[in-house]
């Protein structure tokens, strides 16, 4: 990882430095672009993303690119990025993607470096969120828990697209590579918590772990492959996706003491999305079936699924209005929260279902403004550390501010 | 002398196709260097959406559209099905996830065909009226 910042830092002075005597070609464009936001949020009830019920600042996002045209076909971007979503992030200052990206054919283009993961319709463009309505990504197929799962690998990616004439195009991505997990990852920590609940539910002793949690020691390089299909179809605006992961990693434990492989079997996403004119109409359905394998115990399942479906529209060219509604469940097969109950908690930890209403203000091409309100029953999504005694039907007000260039 | 240019241009457009070209008024134009003379209404909205990189001999696409106007709006809803805004949208989603650099721009057809003369590779479009010489016109199959 410091070897390739290292590198990214060389390769950056000498965009930026460029002497010229060592070009034998014509020096080439650097485009320069980015963004900055400032968000508020606040809740009702529960905690969200941190210290929700008392109103948070600690929402922001900053981010600068530098892209170029090396030679014919060969690019290198890179983007520096920082932000702050109450308990995450903290404004630590990060390479967010960087890769150079060779393209001869259409069909078939290759990617190396930190390069944002494809999953889902929106995932790699969610810490850029002035280019959506809504302030949030709806949690339910994009939870901030998992982002660090989600948001880019390191590795190489096949790329290309692909025309079926009458049928429209296919456009394909897929990848190999390698994740950096925090060791206090709020997904790890949540993963474990629904490795207990299973345990409780069959009579294992976990001692004093709920509900304060675990708090995983030490992680190994998580590998991941995968990918993404895109059928653009005949149906003018109308495409369908589908997002495929696959990983492994390791994880060594405090609090049981154990040593764990942590295995992703699939994580899927499946979309849908019509474009007419000033309307947008999107739908995702995502699932995580994973397992954590403890040696000499057995191993646990670790399963997500979460669905939403939304619709945004163009009411003018200042304003721009969203509606979506979904629902996550930790543990699919409990969705009425049994197990919960079980391990002592209430029930409505077993899900979380989201309506949101927003609106965007474009205040000019670079400067735009948005509120909105989600009404959710179920804490699903929230931290268990955060809210040991979670309120069930609650409200969260967000309103942000975002410039890019 | 341009009245018989007009004239040997409208000809030019009934052997070629008459509808095949016109019929969002509007003509997509290249620079002489493309050796292309048709293309599909798919791969223009390929081309506009950067999917589609490079012509048939393997040279690369150069793409180039107006900043705005009815021109620019009446393109992207006929060939790229996309609003002018959603277009923007799109290439603004390439720029934060690195995948692509959008189009150059320019506010006349006038600075369009200029690049686009001396540009190796460029594509453009301008609203449907004899183009000059230093550019040639590329059909569009229904």
């Amino acid at each position: 990882m410091t070897s390739l910042k290292s590198a990214i830092i060389c390769l950056t002075l000498f965009f930026l430095i460029r002497p010229s005597s060592v070009y034998s070609y014509d020096i080439p464009e650097i485009h320069i672009h980015g963004f900055l936001s400032q968000g508020y949020f606040w809740s009702t009830e529960n905690q969200y993303l941190g210290d929700s019920e008392e109103g948070s600042f600690e929402f922001n996002e900053i981010g600068i690119n530098f892209t170029s045209e090396l030679f014919e076909d060969l690019r290198f971007g890179i983007q520096i990025f920082s932000r702050d979503m109450g308990e995450y992030g903290n404004n630590d200052l990060e390479v967010d993607w960087a890769f150079l990206d060779y393209h001869k054919k259409d069909w078939a283009g290759v990617r190396v470096g930190k390069i944002k993961m494809p999953y889902g319709l929106f995932n790699k463009e969610r810490d850029a969120d002035m280019l959506r309505i809504p302030v949030f990504l709806p949690q339910t197929v994009y939870p901030e828990g998992i982002r660090e799962m989600l948001v880019a690998f390191q590795g190489i990616e096949l790329y290309g697209s692909c025309s079926l004439n009458q049928m429209g195009d296919i456009d394909y991505e897929a990848f190999i590579g390698t994740l950096d997990i925090d060791d206090d990852s709020p997904f790890l920590t949540n993963m474990f918590l629904y490795v207990a609940i299973q345990a409780v539910a069959q009579g294992v002793d976990v001692g004093n772990y709920l509900p304060r949690g675990l708090n995983a020691l030490q992680t190994d390089s998580t590998r991941i492959e995968g990918g993404k299909i895109t059928w653009n179809t005949s149906i003018s605006g109308f495409q369908a996706g589908w997002s495929f992961l696959h990983g492994k990693s390791d994880v060594t434990v405090d609090g049981i003491n154990f040593e764990s492989n942590f295995s992703i079997d699939s994580i899927m996403v499946f979309s849908l999305l019509y474009e007419k004119g000033d309307w947008l109409f999107v739908a995702e359905y995502a699932t995580m079936d994973a397992s954590v394998d403890v040696p000499g115990l057995k191993s646990y399942p670790v399963e997500l699924e979460g669905y939403y479906a939304g619709v945004g529209y163009k009411a003018s060219d200042i304003i721009e209005l969203a509606c979506y509604y979904g629902e996550y469940y930790p543990i699919p097969e409990d969705k009425d929260g049994d197990l919960f109950k079980a391990a002592g908690l209430k029930d409505y930890y077993a899900w979380q279902k989201d309506l949101t209403f927003a609106v965007k203000f474009n205040i000019n091409e670079y400067l735009a403004s948005k509120f909105e309100v989600h009404f959710i029953d179920g804490v699903g999504l929230c931290s268990l550390d955060n809210n040991p005694d979670a309120d069930r039907n609650w409200m969260l007000f967000t309103g942000k501010i975002s410039l890019s260039f | 002398m341009k009245q018989h240019r007009q004239t040997g241009f409208f000809i030019f457009l009934l052997l070629l196709g008459f509808h095949s070209i016109t019929y969002a008024d509007i003509l997509l134009i290249t620079n002489n260097s493309v050796i292309d003379t048709s293309i599909s209404k798919g791969d223009v909205k390929r081309i506009f959406l950067g999917k589609k990189k490079h012509w048939s001999d393997g040279s690369p696409i150069k793409v180039i559209t107006l900043k705005t106007g009815a021109v620019h709006e009446n393109f992207m809803e006929t060939y790229v099905n996309k609003t002018p805004y959603s277009f923007s949208a799109f290439w603004r989603r390439a720029i934060v996830t690195g995948t692509g650099i959008p189009p150059k721009s320019f506010k006349t057809e006038k600075e369009l065909l200029r690049f686009i003369a001396e540009n190796r590779g460029a594509v453009g479009y301008i609203s449907f009226s004899p183009p000059p010489l230093d550019v040639k016109v590329l059909i569009i199959d229904k």
